[in-house]
């Protein structure tokens, strides 16, 4: 009876695991119809899978790819885009978009300053917060540890420097950590989505100061309503609708 | 006609010497050598005067065609002191009307008196023959004309082809023959006709050479000579013209007589020229002939970069001149530059024939075995109407490793690199990998998890070191604790005694030498350091067995480390003091 009762709790705990999985599901069925080069049908599929489980890289790479096939650019750029703020190590999706990006009208040149932040960002993003918390925990428990024997120890200066040390890790992890906490949380990229999208000086769709087109990279820099303040990677800042672009 | 001209000067020379010494009987007549004759049929007519020297007049010869003639001969000649003389005109004549005809006599006027010859009468049957175009004063017919005469019988060009039908590429002959009557006669301006749909060549143009026997044409006489020879090669299908060659020659001219200019012009002949039968080899180009290809390489074994001629040399009968560089796939690591390219074709009775060669560089870059392949050249034989196949062998190159370029001491040899080149640029293929638990970030700066187990951390260090804290002074408490570790401790402070007094730090030795008998008596006896004084020291140790010594000896020591400690002058026994409290201890810990 007893035995009975642990089989059929493991059966239900092995249903609600493969039930937990619908997004594996149509991740496979998409990565079967995709190999077949059936793009649509793969593009459906991790569709469906990335409303199922939206923080899975590898699930909005491979949508990102379906959607270049089948000629969907803007939403491709937008899936490597996305696809890179959750594992920026993903170096085929980097090249995709790259290569995505080629067909992209818009070519803006990156401002030198603008240069030196992504560089900051791309360094803080691609070590990661989670990292930078370990380094620190560790950087701390080492520090508490040298605190702790000081009294064994002769050589106490040393354990002194090194804990001290240790301690300023610890504070500059926890740090970058925090910064690039934040730099995912409140991503301020978006894509613009529009095959022609204007840009005005202010909020109200008066005078244009540039255009853009699909798949370009804005950065939001402020929303009012309907409108954002968005920056180009040169330095030009304009209003957008929201409704043409979509945040990565 | 030098032997003519001679003639008449020795029968002048002797008519002078002996003219009016000989008198001589004088013949004057006609004769036909035919009197029955066809319409078109030749015949020679001859008026012939003998015994006497005179101006023959011919009667007028209008129903004839002229082909020969006039032609005068005299003669002399004097035989058993007899001479004789006699003077001739004669015409090859054709008559072109049936019926009768009769030529009227001759007349020839010697030492006044006027001669006749007998009229002739001849007989012709048949039909008329149409008359012709004519140029000159005479009327002309012409029965089937071999050469057409266009503008002047007198001058005819012909032209003949040596077949009339051909294969694309086959040569043809092209002679032009010219046939006159007039001897005197020179070129003017040539124009031989530009062909179209012809690979044309010429043989050189030579002086005109008269052929020594006359041709009759049409009754006539003609002086015939090879004007112009060329080779055609027909470059497409169908009847092909070799058009009309246009030629302006002067007759009579000399020296003061411009001459008259005469205009000839040839037919044009036609060419039927075939296409290449069906079945062509696949690597057929369309050349036609008879050839033979060979190939060849200066270098069999080189080293890299070390260059290598190959040649292939097409040679044989056919227009050569057209042959194109051919189509050789070389080894892909070799160097290949254009080929230089030889030709050495001469024109001969069957058209071109010679060789053409291309002389390729190839400079092989790396070592290895490597083949340039066999070449073929396919062509259609027209002798045989066959297509045919050259084939040249393939030849195996060596390029040898590069042991030469130790020996020839240069440093290391740096080969030039080939990038990769991408033929498919696509975005990289999707990830098939399995997806990855969705990963926590509890270690994320940015999460209350990192915060809290960093401010754990901190706690349980307080924490630790407090309760380390409390087990310090617990210990302290302890009396039992102390009472085991009294001699211990007491050992360790004499020690450090030892060491003040080898540094020669009085004060502090007897310092140290003091808390440590002191300690030792507190610990011994459950005791703080404050509560330690002589009375007391008396009564506990007088405790023990022994006890009076032992605490006399104590409180020696005590005395004399406190007024050690407080006197400059050291009573000088600092070792002996120090192994007086020794001794003091490992007794009292029951040790001796």
């Amino acid at each position: 009876m007893r035995k009975l009762m642990v089989l059929a709790l493991l059966m239900t705990w092995a249903a609600v695991i493969s039930a937990n999985n619908p997004a594996e599901e149509a991740f496979n069925k998409g990565n079967v119809a995709y190999k077949e080069a059936n793009f649509a049908v793969a593009y459906e599929a991790y569709s469906e899978a990335v409303t199922l489980d939206s923080t899975q890289a590898t699930l909005w790479f491979n949508l990102g790819n379906a959607a270049f096939k089948i000629g969907r650019l803007a939403e491709s750029i937008l899936c490597f885009e996305r696809s890179l703020k959750l594992n920026p190590q993903l170096e085929d999706a980097q090249k995709n978009l790259e290569i995505a990006g080629k067909q992209r009208i818009d070519k803006i040149k990156v401002s030198p300053s603008e240069k030196w932040n992504l560089g900051w960002q791309n360094m803080l993003t691609g070590i990661g917060a989670t990292t930078f918390g370990i380094i620190a925990l560790v950087a701390l428990l080492l520090s508490l540890i040298g605190w702790f024997a000081r009294a064994y120890i002769n050589a106490k200066a040393l354990q002194a420097t090194l804990s001290v040390a240790l301690l300023v890790v610890f504070g500059v992890s926890a740090f970058f950590g925090l910064k690039a906490h934040r730099i995912i949380s409140n991503y301020p990229y978006a894509i613009v989505m529009e095959p022609k999208a204007d840009v005005y000086t202010a909020p109200n769709g008066e005078n244009i100061s540039f255009v853009l087109h699909e798949g370009t990279r804005v950065e939001v820099n402020k929303v009012d309503g309907d409108w954002a303040e968005i920056a180009l990677a040169d330095g030009k800042v304009g209003w957008m609708k929201l409704a043409w672009m979509e945040r990565v | 006609m030098i032997q003519y001209l001679k003639n008449i000067l020795v029968g002048l020379f002797l008519v002078g010497i002996f003219g009016g010494v000989f008198a001589q009987d004088v013949t004057f007549y006609a004769v036909a050598n035919k009197t029955l004759l066809q319409v078109g049929e030749r015949f020679t007519l001859t008026f012939k005067l003998e015994g006497a020297d005179a101006e023959i007049e011919t009667p007028p010869l209008g129903e004839f065609r002229v082909i020969f003639g006039p032609s005068q001969s005299s003669n002399f000649s004097y035989v058993n002191g007899k001479s004789s003389r006699s003077t001739s005109i004669s015409y090859v004549l054709i008559p072109e009307q049936p019926g009768n005809f009769k030529i009227p006599p001759a007349k020839a006027k010697i030492n006044g008196k006027v001669y006749e010859t007998n009229p002739v009468t001849l007989k012709v049957s048949g039909e008329p023959t149409a008359k012709t175009n004519t140029n000159s004063g005479n009327s002309n017919t012409s029965a089937a004309p071999k050469p057409k005469i266009t503008t002047n019988q007198n001058v005819v060009l012909d032209v003949q082809a040596n077949k009339k039908s051909a294969f694309l590429g086959e040569p043809v002959i092209l002679t032009y023959t010219l046939y006159s009557r007039y001897s005197n006669l020179t070129l003017g301006q040539v124009d031989m006709p530009d062909l179209n749909g012809f690979w044309v060549e010429d043989y050189p143009a030579e002086n005109i050479n008269w052929e020594p026997t006359l041709t009759e044409i049409n009754g006539y006489n003609y002086r015939k000579a090879i004007l112009r020879k060329r080779v055609v090669y027909p470059q497409k299908t169908g009847t092909l013209e070799t058009g009309k060659f246009e030629l302006s020659c002067f007759v009579n001219r000399s020296f003061f007589n411009p001459g008259q200019e005469v205009k000839v012009e040839s037919a044009s002949t036609k060419i039927n020229v075939k296409p290449f039968p069906v079945g062509s080899p696949a690597n057929f180009s369309g050349y036609s002939g008879s050839f033979n290809v060979k190939s060849s390489v200066d270098l069999t074994e080189v080293k890299p970069d070390e260059a290598i001629t190959y040649k292939v040399r097409i040679s044989g009968l056919g227009n050569l001149k057209l042959v194109s560089k051919p189509d050789i796939v070389f080894p892909g690591d070799f160097e290949v530059y254009d080929p230089k390219t030889k030709e050495k074709v001469s024109l001969g009775g069957n058209g071109l024939k010679g060789y053409k060669e291309f002389e390729y560089l190839l400079i092989p870059r790396y070592p290895g075995q490597y083949e340039i392949p066999a070449f073929e050249f396919s062509f259609f034989n027209f002798g045989t109407k066959k297509y045919q196949t050259a084939k040249a062998d393939a030849i195996t190159v060596t390029v040898k490793g590069d042991e030469g370029t130790a020996t020839t001491g240069g440093g290391v040899r740096n080969r030039p690199k080939k990038g990769v080149d991408l033929l498919n640029e696509d975005i990289r293929f999707i990830s098939t990998d399995a997806l990855t638990e969705s990963t926590s970030n509890w270690s994320s700066p940015g999460r209350g998890t990192f915060w809290g187990i960093s401010g754990g951390m901190f706690l349980a260090f307080l924490g630790a070191v407090a309760i380390r804290k409390s087990r310090t002074d617990l210990r302290a408490d302890d009396k039992k604790f102390r009472y085991k570790k009294a001699g211990k401790t007491s050992v360790t402070h004499l020690k450090k005694a030892k060491q003040f007094l080898k540094q020669g730090n009085q004060s502090a030795f007897y310092e140290e030498l003091h808390k440590s008998l002191t300690g030792y008596f507190a610990d011994k006896y459950g005791m703080d350091n404050s509560q330690v004084n002589r009375p007391v020291i008396r009564t506990e140790i007088g405790k023990m067995e022994n006890g009076v010594d032992v605490a006399n000896t104590f409180i020696h020591v005590l005395d004399s480390c406190e007024m050690a400690k407080y006197s400059p002058q050291s009573s000088g026994d600092d070792e002996g003091l120090l192994t007086e409290a020794e001794a003091l201890i490992l007794k009292m810990e029951g040790k001796s």
